[in-house]
């Protein structure tokens, strides 16, 4: 799947919104194609509504972009337990630094597979 | 492998939340995987560690052995399967294990395990009172391994799953191993599932 069209982004936003019985998120093997669809589609992980506490996304490209809105919600989201970047493509080969920097800063992760 | 394991380490070193770390089926090499166990010597958070396939060598061990022999330790599973450790690592881990209080379960599957490696964890095993499950299936261990290995049954009480399958022992070498097994306290489930040669012959009867 491709998410080459930011507006795919934003109507996946609108829908997580909605299911706050939502618990699990697996983005896995998805390629956002448009940079802004990544940031889109996982904002609403930054709403204290959100009740997502495990995310799953083996095998996305990872950029500083999306690491950096990813540290933001690991930041903000203190449900989120489990999160799995197995097999995740660091294009920039910081990307994960960034992220492993935040398991000391505030975030909840108990569970964590690379 | 797509991250830096030292740089995982070193993020690691200090953290108090991560639980369960899996790291398994990455290609990582010795120096960062040395620098990654010294680094996580000191955290107290780490209760499963999955290193499973990442091409993990005896050149590592001697680090592995520094972390499991922290007094502070509070690791309960440690899955070290499908990886190239030979009895060499063996007898630098074993050691580490024997006095270590927290691992409850341990899996050394498909690994470079033959008969010097077995004494070495009989030896470790003997003493130690917390393993409770110990997976060696898919290794080397022969006729002389698994008489040695068997040496520990009669002194270990905590042991309740042993996973010996897919080993090239035969009859000669587990009736052996089948003697101690009958002075066994606490093993309840004992897996040796094609083996290279245990047929319902002499050693089958002696096990029975």
């Amino acid at each position: 799947m491709a998410f080459e069209n930011e507006m795919y982004g934003k109507s996946m936003a609108i829908a997580l919104e909605k299911s706050v019985q939502l618990t699990e998120f697996n983005i896995s093997f998805i390629k956002f194609d448009h940079p802004k669809s990544f940031f889109d589609m996982v904002s609403p992980m930054l709403s204290p509504k959100c009740r997502i506490n495990k995310f799953s996304m083996q095998a996305c490209i990872l950029t500083p972009l999306e690491s950096k809105v990813l540290c933001y919600i690991l930041m903000k989201n203190k449900l989120m337990h489990t999160v799995d970047f197995s097999e995740c493509i660091d294009k920039e080969r910081d990307s994960f630094v960034l992220i492993f920097d935040k398991f000391g800063q505030g975030s909840n992760v108990r569970y964590l597979s690379l | 492998m797509n991250f830096s394991i030292t740089k995982l380490g070193i993020a690691l070193a200090e953290n108090t939340k991560i639980e369960t770390l899996n790291i398994s089926n990455n290609r990582i090499k010795t120096q960062p995987f040395t620098a990654f166990f010294a680094a996580i010597k000191n955290n107290k958070s780490l209760r499963k560690i999955n290193a499973s396939k990442t091409d993990l060598s005896d050149k590592v061990c001697e680090k592995i052995a520094d972390f499991l022999s922290m007094e502070e330790l509070r690791l309960h599973e440690f899955d070290l399967s499908k990886n190239q450790i030979t009895d060499v690592g063996f007898k630098l881990i074993m050691p580490a294990i024997q006095k270590n209080r927290s691992i409850e379960h341990i899996n050394f599957d498909q690994n470079q395990l033959k008969a010097s490696g077995c004494e070495a964890i009989s030896a470790c095993l003997e003493e130690n009172k917390s393993i409770v499950e110990l997976s060696l299936s898919g290794n080397k261990i022969n006729n002389d391994g698994i008489a040695l290995l068997g040496q520990f049954l009669k002194n270990n009480e905590t042991l309740f799953y042993l996973d010996i399958s897919k080993n090239p022992f035969t009859d000669q070498g587990f009736s052996i191993f089948a003697e101690h097994f009958g002075e066994s306290a606490g093993l309840v489930y004992l897996d040796i599932q094609k083996t290279k040669d245990i047929s319902d012959d002499q050693s089958l009867i002696q096990f029975a």
